[in-house]
């Protein structure tokens, strides 16, 4: 006699997912021959889950005319299965009562859903009273330790393990289903919105569900009839990120490049390196790029199209996608950490070496150690090395540095005074990321909502506070001072870290106007906060410091199409005063309050500043412009 | 012109527009995440669809091949029992065949001895008729011949 032959299929669609671990399978199965269809159970390891339902089937009689089971061979399987990703066997009874399998399935189980709701003294709509309320929660997979309501602003605790009968009914397996009541810790306090349960389960994890109730409990102790908790939200606009500017034509042989920076990716000239790696990417080269410190700031960025590592990663040697070393270093700066790991990795890979000056970095240094240049060149060497620490620039090793490299890239020309004569070395003009600093409008309702009073004039300044420019930025918490004290009222917004104390006894009488947000970690979370401005101001004057640097705000202040008032040094010496910008001899507190009044007083001349500012960016300031001239000059180095 | 006056909840106020303006920062990084997340887990779920696509596959590939294998070993299984009086009878033709080989092997041997007696005795006949007593009597053997002849 011959074996049974089994005809089935499954019709769920896969792959089978069990949604809160529920299973629902539907199909059919037939023995051929047999007059009726046989039981059928779907097999999980130790898990049997049986038939649920018999169907009836029209198709099936169609297909197989010839089988008298055919009719009723339709079938349904619901029930649980543990969370897990399952082998499972869909298994029909023959006649002999042996279970063959006639299907394979895999099935993703997921957890069994947390369970939760208010009923006390409502189960849906709108609370409005000061009262306690009550409900029942529970997670059949884990004892809930604490359990709170949210909504609104509000956030109120609630105390658990009370009885519930009808709970514990429905769920007779689960040991800690007897007591999932809770009743909020006290009375309900003013706050309005729709009610979350927000539990933190045994062994961490927390679970959140909605409910059918809003709360609205318009005053208590605290606040009165004068809030409007109901009041809608006022969003500060981000807009849609623009695409950033295209590549231009790709030219010479790919490269493998590396970057030193002396801090970290939350340094600005880490923009500036990322947003020229991403260019360079764009070229097709491989970039990696080497903090000294805090490699996880990377995660400041998004998608960053290089490698981000430390240094002392990196000097552990180099190896890139195509399994070669770095093909050229480019030294962010002369600071001694990044000197001397481009000194290293010179030496292993022997890799071209362009160094980036962005600043007058013996200047920088005898800021910091509080000297002159010259006292710091009459130092003996010994001195000098005890005295300048790794994120600094050594003045003698410095110049050796610059001499023994391929070439040389600085932010603005003025800089190449530092580059030793016959050395390559091409401007690198900074950017600001197109993709989010673009002409916007004053978020209006944003604005009114900060309740600023009328006829507020809002500057806004983005950047750390640092010994070198500690006085300057003191200038322009001067000016906002004076101008509150002769005029209408006026705002500093200000982002950035205080380095140094600055401020002093100005600190007291300037903090009423000065909206001090810290460091913002995402860039590209800056625009939208600097739109709120009127005006952007760039403190200071020309000296030795401010007329070999190039204050990497200022492409950010003029993309965003408002009037920047500047000194006439750096970026200020090259701009048309009154057309691209409003340039002062000297941006200090006087020039700088004079200047508001000014703009203040004329919307029409602020109107054309805007646009000049705006005009200018697009014209002079692009990451991609500046990433092709970058791949231009490395490619002149004889590296290809 | 006269400073406005600093209110005493001026500082408060402040505060306020400060905590404003980092919620909404706040919002944009909490923004951020839920963005980011998203793709991620529709890309997880993707996967695990993959996976379990993957492994459904395997499995009937599996199935497939065990019934392949089953059914391979079931003709198998049916050659062998076909083959055994075939195999019978081919030890028997064999043991038939070694008892004619064995046949042969004497009658070829009694072939040889015959022959080595053929040749014994064709010697002695070269021997008798090359001697000097049937040379010399040959004239009695030619009358003999030429009266029976007669």
């Amino acid at each position: 006699m011959s074996a049974p032959v089994l005809h089935g299929e499954i019709e769920t669609p896969r792959p089978v997912r069990a949604a809160g671990g529920l299973v629902s399978l539907k199909g059919w199965c037939l023995v051929a021959g047999a007059p009726e269809a046989p039981p059928v159970r779907l097999r999980a390891g130790e898990h049997v889950l049986p038939m649920t339902a018999r169907l009836p089937r029209t198709d099936v009689p169609a297909l197989l005319p010839e089988e008298p089971g055919a009719a009723q061979c339709g079938f349904t399987i619901e029930s649980a299965l543990p969370p897990g990703v399952h082998h499972a066997f869909c298994e029909a009874q023959l006649p002999g009562g042996e279970w063959r399998v006639f299907k394979q399935l895999v099935i993703a189980a997921e957890a069994p859903p947390f369970l939760a709701g208010l009923d006390e003294p409502v189960r849906e709509g709108v609370l409005r009273d000061r009262v306690k309320v009550g409900g029942w929660a529970l997670d059949p997979a884990r004892p809930i330790e604490t359990l709170t309501l949210r909504y609104g602003h509000r956030e109120i605790a609630c105390v658990l393990d009370r009885p519930r009968d009808d709970v514990a009914a429905s769920f007779p397996a689960v040991p800690h289903a007897r007591r999932p009541g809770f009743i909020s810790g006290d009375f309900l306090v003013a706050g309005h919105g729709p009610v979350r349960i927000k539990a933190r389960l045994a062994g961490g994890g927390v679970r959140v569900v909605p409910t059918s109730v809003t709360f609205s409990v318009a005053t208590d102790e605290n606040h009165g009839p004068e809030l409007d908790l109901t009041a809608a939200r006022v969003a500060l606009e981000r807009g849609a990120p623009r695409p950033a500017g295209s590549p231009g034509q790709k030219t010479g042989r790919l490269l493998n490049i590396v970057f030193i920076l002396p801090g970290s990716f939350a340094s600005n000239n880490a923009l500036h390196v990322i947003a020229l790696a991403a260019g360079l990417a764009a070229h097709g080269h491989a970039c990696a790029v080497a903090v000294a410190h805090d490699p996880e700031t990377l995660a400041h960025h998004d998608q960053p199209s290089f490698r981000g590592l430390a240094h002392h990663e990196a000097a552990r040697g180099l190896t890139f996608p195509n399994g070669r070393g770095p093909d050229l270093i480019h030294a962010w700066t002369t600071r001694e950490n990044v000197r001397g790991l481009a000194e290293k990795l010179r030496a292993r890979h022997g890799a071209r070496l362009v160094v980036h000056l962005e600043d007058n970095e013996q200047q920088v240094l005898a800021h910091s150690l509080h000297r002159t240049m010259a006292e710091l060149e009459r130092l003996p060497d010994a001195e000098l090395d005890r005295l300048v620490p790794p994120d600094l620039s050594h003045p003698r090793r410095a110049r050796a540095f610059l001499a023994a490299a391929d070439g040389v890239t600085v932010i603005m020309d003025r800089l190449r005074e530092f580059v030793p004569t016959g050395k390559p070395c091409a401007t690198i003009m900074p950017a600001a990321d197109a993709r989010h600093f673009h002409p916007r409008p004053v978020p209006a309702e944003f604005r009114a909502a900060l309740r600023l009073r009328p006829g507020t004039t809002v500057l806004a300044y983005h950047g750390n506070v640092h010994a070198a420019n500690a006085a300057e930025m003191r200038a322009l918490y001067a000016a906002v001072l004076e101008l509150n004290r002769t005029g209408p009222p006026v705002v500093l917004l200000r982002t950035g870290l205080d380095r140094v104390d600055f401020l002093g006894p100005l600190a007291a009488d300037s903090a009423p106007h000065v909206l001090s947000l810290g460091q913002i970690l995402h860039h590209r979370h800056l625009p939208p906060l600097l739109a709120l401005a009127d005006l952007f101001v760039q403190p200071g004057g020309p000296d030795e410091f401010n007329d070999h640097r190039f204050p990497s705000k200022l492409p950010e202040f003029f993309a965003l199409g408002r009037p920047v008032i500047l000194p006439r040094t750096n970026l200020g010496a090259t701009l048309r005063h009154g057309v691209d910008a409003w340039v002062l001899d000297r941006a200090d507190a006087a020039g700088i309050t004079a200047a508001v009044r000014t703009l203040r007083a004329d919307p029409a001349l602020r109107e054309k500043l805007a646009r000049g500012a705006a005009a200018y960016a697009a014209e002079h300031f692009s990451w991609a412009r500046s990433a092709d001239a970058l791949a231009k000059f490395y490619q002149t180095l004889s590296v290809a | 012109m006269k400073p406005a006056p600093s209110e005493p909840s001026d500082a408060l106020v402040n505060q306020l527009r400060q905590q404003l303006l980092l919620a909404q920062v706040r919002i944009m990084e909490l923004e951020d995440v839920r963005d980011g997340l998203a793709p991620r887990l529709a890309e997880i779920e993707q996967l695990l669809a993959q996976a379990q696509s993957l492994a459904e596959t395997k499995l009937d590939e599996a199935a497939h091949a065990a019934k392949i294998l089953a059914d391979t070993q079931a003709h198998a299984a049916g050659l062998q029992a076909r083959s055994e009086p075939l195999a019978r009878e081919l030890a028997a033709a064999q043991t038939a065949l070694a008892e004619k080989t064995s046949e042969i092997t004497r009658r070829r041997e009694e072939l040889v001895r015959a022959e080595t007696t053929v040749r014994q005795l064709e010697s002695e006949l070269t021997a008798v008729k090359s001697s000097r007593s049937w040379r010399w009597t040959a004239w009695l053997r030619a009358l003999g011949g030429k009266s029976g002849g007669r």
